[in-house]
């Protein structure tokens, strides 16, 4: 009767028998005793054991040396891992490496006993179930979770994750068998299926996740895979593992080819590369090739630092990293937060952190969404010249953005608000169809004098320069100021060439100045009118001094008047004159290359030392530049201007 | 007389039907027989059952008291559990037919002490000299009291301890008490040949009739296996009678 149960117990193999921790000979295991038939043994024995709970039958006095193992370390973990302690000892005895498979505590009468295993087996082959001893790479055990971190919680009463028995001997921490049970004969031992992250977020209750592009994503990944992002969830860039990059189990393992390099970028481009996913039916697109953008001419140098980052988007503060950087780096979570995110036309800053105008620190919650620009404060505000040092060659990004693109400056990009300029020559509305303006901005309205624009309407991939107004507009992509093929990461070329009488400005180009004319309407700045006019004026513009000066004349550049197009609050070369402070400036601003105008100014009987721009005492705009007085250009009588409909 | 051969009908069952399993294994041949493993004295007292039962109504067994009795004062740890060595100790009680069991085979034992012999009519201890080891048939150290033993409970398979039959919920047997899960559990270890014994440790078990103790894998009266295992250790036959795993 016993024997007969006996064999069924043995046909109904669904347990450890069926499991790799199966080491008898009689296991179909590559890894197994040569002769020993006992399947228990291994780690297990009635009498003599290491302790009487779970009666271990390994020798364990190898573990206690403090300095064994190197332990996991986060700057985002408040809980502290301590010595391996509980059964998570016990697993280490195999999966450190260090002590043989074979090597047991007792073994019938003796003691200690070593089974021989097959093929010459002695510790646990090289491969990743063996740990190691350096645990750096792995999941932190022997830890009490700290609830402190928010985004922190205890597996719920009767979960298949326990707390398990630590150092005390309560069941107040996570080991192995939190996770694992290493009797059952599912896939690696889990307790339960870690399918969109099941397993993970019992723990893990990472805020925004649920209906996150990531949680929610159905692209094939590994693209030609059966699962998709979001069943892979938390496993798609986590490894908890031998983690590619140790702090925080990144992994570059990428699935649709051969694993990338440890770096920050690599855990993103292994989907975020060409091929990377397959396409999401939902969306009708694969994960964005992003990898593809940070190897264009001018990107985000994301492959500039490796381990210098820091995620701001933690729960708990303060951040392990400041929000308005101060180390130079660039990586996409410091864009993003891959817990969170959104896709396009969502927020891609869904729980990031920012820095508002005036200079606080800003979080993207469930009732305030970040500013795009608050986004970009973190590097190009206050600490700006920690990342990009002024230059005379490039001074327009060298330069607080933070502070340009206040909306109680004379003249910015209506960045953070709308523009100064209220002409309404710059409206293209139905009711002023000469409006200077054309496209739509990125809330879908037509561009007006009361837009305001982001920071990626310039600076983005240029395949978004097919559509006129706003990037978000575009059907192309991917969006955003990841890299592009023109400098300064713009959208579409602008030239920032100046002082040049050649090439590329010998000759009128719209191609130069491709960028402004996705919003300002190239014909209007031409042909018709703008509001930089002069009654009666001189060349084939008649009276469009924009016409006159790109086109007619000068072939100057936009760069030169209008050399900081942010802002005109850091336009050193600029010498504003009767002009109240607060009053709309237009923009201009002069390139390091327009010289002071020659002799006194007939206006004013003062001699400015750097070029200036202002109005007369009779309120008429006008100039005051080398450009005017020296050969071939006007005199400074002539410089006045007086648009028609200011 | 009727109950004389009640008695000696019981040992003769004792001898013969000490397992429906394992029937032809007599306690004779086991190396429970201290009078010499498959041998047979010539004394007329060589009653192989005496050592650990008496007849009713004597005192069945005044046991030895095992040296991890806790009133033994400084030895209280060592009849300590710990579910970790670096733990605190948890209590254990012993109780039932283990304390049967403890009474050799503790580290102290080197001779075998009887209560009852009919022969000396005496009811005081009546030493029968031995060392235990004689009885191994390896002729080493027997396992059960190994030679590195320190007398120390920790290290063993509890025993006196609640079995959950047919998924009962109990607490085990640690202060910090939880509810096992069922699933880990065969329901009913009897079905599989293992022995589940009323269990008198005071413990919570809400079907007070399944406890765990020694006899629960062994069967002292021998078996075909070795070391008295009711089931083959083969293929942790024995260990996946209880454990679902």
């Amino acid at each position: 009767m016993s024997a007969l149960l006996v064999t069924l117990l043995l046909l109904s193999q669904a347990d450890v028998r069926a499991t790799k921790h199966n080491l008898s000979a009689s296991s179909t295991n590559l890894v197994k005793a040569l002769t020993e038939d006992q399947v228990c043994i291994f780690c297990h024995v009635p009498h003599g054991a290491s302790q009487s709970r779970a009666t271990w039958n390994r020798d364990l006095g190898y573990q206690l040396s403090g300095s064994l193992y190197s332990l996991y370390g986060s700057s985002t973990l408040d809980a502290v891992p301590d010595r391996p302690s509980g059964a998570s000892k016990l697993c280490l005895s195999c999966h450190d490496g260090a002590l043989a498979l074979g090597s047991l505590l007792n073994l019938e009468a003796t003691r200690p006993s070593s089974v021989a295993l097959q093929g010459g087996v002695t510790t646990m082959p090289v491969g990743p179930t063996r740990l190691g001893v350096d645990l750096r790479n792995d999941h932190p055990i022997s830890l009490q979770p700290n609830l402190l971190d928010p985004e922190i919680v205890l597996p719920a009463a009767g979960d298949a994750v326990k707390l398990r028995e630590g150092a005390s001997g309560a069941k107040d921490s996570l080991q192995c068998t939190s996770c694992h049970d290493p009797h059952l004969s599912t896939p690696k031992f889990l307790v339960k299926p870690n399918t969109r992250g099941a397993l993970c977020t019992t723990c893990h209750a990472k805020q925004g996740w649920l209906g996150s592009r990531h949680e929610s994503s159905n692209a094939p990944y590994p693209a030609t895979g059966a699962t998709t992002v979001s069943e892979r969830a938390c496993m798609a860039c986590h490894k908890p593992h031998n983690g590619e990059g140790p702090t925080r189990l990144l992994t570059t393992q990428n699935l649709s080819a051969t694993a990338l390099p440890w770096a920050e970028e690599n855990v993103c481009f292994s989907c975020h590369r060409n091929g990377g996913t397959g396409v999401d039916p939902g969306t009708g697109r694969a994960a964005p090739d992003i990898q593809a953008q940070a190897a264009k001419a001018s990107s985000h140098p994301f492959a500039l630092k490796t381990d210098e980052h820091q995620p701001v988007f933690t729960a708990r503060q303060p951040e392990p990293e400041p929000v308005l950087n101060v180390v130079k780096h660039v990586e996409c979570t410091d864009c993003h937060n891959p817990h969170q995110v959104r896709a396009l036309p969502g927020n891609v800053h869904e729980g990031m952190k920012g820095v508002s105008l005036s200079g606080a620190t800003v979080v993207d919650d469930a009732v305030t969404d970040l500013k795009q620009y608050e986004v970009c404060f973190r590097c190009h505000g206050d600490s700006f010249a920690t990342f990009i040092p002024p230059a005379p060659t490039r001074p327009p990004s060298g330069s607080n953005k933070r502070l340009e693109f206040q909306p109680g400056n004379d003249a910015f990009h209506p960045v953070a608000g709308p523009g100064r300029n209220s002409s309404t020559y710059l409206n293209n509305v139905l009711d002023v169809p000469d409006g200077q303006l054309h496209g739509n901005d990125a809330s879908g309205a037509r561009m007006s004098r009361f837009s305001t624009v982001l920071c990626t309407d310039c600076h983005n991939n240029e395949a978004t320069a097919d559509t006129q107004g706003s990037a978000r507009n575009s059907p192309s992509g991917p969006k955003g100021p990841h890299g592009s093929t023109n400098q300064r990461m713009l959208r579409a070329n602008y030239s920032a060439a100046t002082g040049l009488n050649a090439a590329p400005f010998g000759s009128y180009n719209p191609g130069n100045f491709a960028l402004c004319f996705l919003c300002h309407d190239e014909a209007r700045l031409r042909g018709g009118r703008s509001n930089f006019t002069q009654a009666g004026g001189v060349g084939a513009g008649r009276g469009n001094l924009h016409q006159l000066h790109l086109v007619d004349r000068t072939n100057a550049s936009c760069h030169e008047c209008h050399n900081n197009v942010h802002s005109n609050v850091a336009a050193a070369n600029t010498d504003v004159r009767n002009v109240a402070p607060g009053t709309p400036s237009h923009l201009v601003n002069f390139a390091p290359t327009v010289q002071r105008g020659q002799g006194a100014d007939p206006w004013f009987a003062d001699s400015p030392t750097r070029p200036r721009w202002g109005r007369t005492p009779g309120g008429d705009y006008y100039c005051f530049a080398g450009c005017h007085g020296r050969a071939n250009a006007m005199d400074g009588q002539k410089s006045v201007y007086r648009p028609t409909n200011p | 007389m009727s109950a004389l051969l009640v008695i000696t009908g019981a040992l003769a069952l004792c001898l013969t039907q000490v397992d429906a399993g394992a029937a032809k294994v007599r306690l004779d041949d086991s190396p429970h027989n201290f009078f010499g493993v498959g041998g047979h004295s010539s004394l007329a007292d060589t009653d192989l059952c005496q050592l650990c039962h008496v007849p009713s109504p004597l005192v069945n067994a005044r046991h030895r008291a095992p040296r991890w009795a806790p009133q033994l004062g400084s030895r209280n740890t060592a009849l300590d559990v710990r579910a970790d060595p670096n733990g605190p100790p948890l209590a254990m009680r012993w109780a039932g037919s283990t304390l049967r069991c403890l009474s050799c085979h503790d580290e102290t034992v080197s001779s075998i002490g009887v209560t009852f012999r009919p022969a000396s009519g005496s009811l005081v201890d009546d030493a029968v000299s031995g060392d235990v080891r004689r009885h191994d048939g390896t002729g080493g150290p027997a396992l059960a009291v190994p030679q590195w033993w320190s007398g120390e409970v920790m290290g063993n398979h509890p025993v006196s301890v609640p079995y959950p039959v047919g998924g009962a919920e109990y607490r085990d047997f640690t202060a910090r008490a939880t509810t096992l899960d069922p699933r880990q559990w065969v329901e009913d270890p009897r079905l599989n040949g293992l022995k589940l014994v009323a269990d008198t440790s005071g413990f919570d078990v809400l079907r007070g009739t399944a406890g765990v103790e020694c006899v629960s894998c062994h069967d002292p009266h021998g078996t075909a296996n070795g070391y008295f295992l009711r089931l083959p250790k083969e293929r942790s036959a024995l260990c996946l009678g209880c454990h679902r795993k």
